[in-house]
């Protein structure tokens, strides 16, 4: 079992919403700091709500309609849940939020944003492994189109992400 | 702003996941084809999201943006209109994420509830107005 896995066993759910507003202002702030230990109030980690928010696609999604696809496919969730505890092996406490929404066909949106850098990394996995996934990234004006996914180029785009200075976005990979 | 107002377009906000709760940013199911839709659902009349079973607020995005960004508009009926002319994301992936994700920056929040108020509103307890940010 991956350090992650063992997290992933040990996220009490029941403490999303307490633990929000905290998580937001931690966003806000690109805070990559999870060392929330309080005897109060435990807190979750980026990690923990993105896992969170990934996890809530295997439920229903009761906002849409009876004839529409409303969970992930096994393919695209298993890819997402494994790019996941590969990216947390790798930064640990400093995982960036990520947030994970539902293609009309199954498949997964992964989304990470930088807000005051003007950076996002918008990954589609599709519903079957007969699609290929896909990386989306920008700077500010600048995109580059990636086809495929692998962990080892999330990991490089996710530290280009999350640095405090403008860089070009094509010499990252 | 007012509900005259030709320039913008409104689109109601149908699942919650439309907006990330944690950072509150629109995420890239809010303009993802549904079912046998023609196109990105919207009207000139916020008002009219209303007449939805359910729906958790307001999305506002200019017809000039939707145009420049070479999208279509279909004025199917009265104030309603399909944004349309969005890429196969199967066929040209790139065009499909470099669009919708210019689409979604162009794109702002307009009015947002929650459940219990959207059912307020609709019992007319509550003004959507009010709600408006």
């Amino acid at each position: 079992m991956t350090v992650a896995e063992k997290i992933v066993n040990t996220i009490n759910v029941s403490n999303f919403n307490d633990n929000r507003e905290i998580l937001i202002e931690d966003h806000q702030n690109i805070s990559f700091s999870t060392s929330y230990c309080s005897a109060k109030k435990p807190r979750l980690s980026n990690f923990d709500y993105s896992l969170e928010s990934l996890k809530s696609l295997q439920i229903p999604d009761a906002d849409l309609e009876d004839e529409e696809i409303d969970v992930a496919s096994e393919y695209a969730f298993e890819t997402a849940y494994s790019l996941f505890m590969k990216l947390y092996d790798f930064f640990g406490p400093d995982f960036l939020y990520c947030s994970s929404t539902l293609e009309s066909r199954g498949g997964i949106n992964l989304v990470w944003n930088n807000q005051s850098l003007d950076k996002k990394i918008w990954v589609r996995i599709p519903f079957s492994s007969s699609l290929k996934s896909s990386i989306y990234c920008q700077e500010a004006e600048e995109s580059i189109f990636i086809e495929g996914l692998s962990s080892e180029t999330m990991m490089k785009l996710l530290l280009w992400l999350k640095k405090n200075r403008r860089n070009v976005l094509k010499d990252v990979l | 702003m007012t509900n005259s107002d030709s320039s913008f377009l409104y689109r109601a906000i149908r699942a919650s996941s439309w907006v990330d709760k944690i950072t509150d940013l629109i995420q890239p199911n809010a303009y993802d084809l549904r079912g046998d839709e023609r196109g990105f659902s919207t009207d000139l009349r916020p008002e009219k999201t209303l007449n939805l079973s359910m729906c958790y607020g307001i999305l506002k995005v200019s017809k000039q943006d939707v145009l420049s960004l070479d999208f279509e508009l279909d004025n199917d009926y009265e104030t309603h209109f399909n944004i349309i002319g969005i890429p196969n994301p199967d066929e040209e992936p790139e065009k499909y994420q470099k669009m919708i994700n210019k689409l979604i920056e162009k794109t702002e929040i307009y009015a947002k509830w929650t459940k219990s108020e959207f059912n307020k509103i609709k019992n007319q307890e509550l003004d959507w107005k009010d709600f408006i940010i």
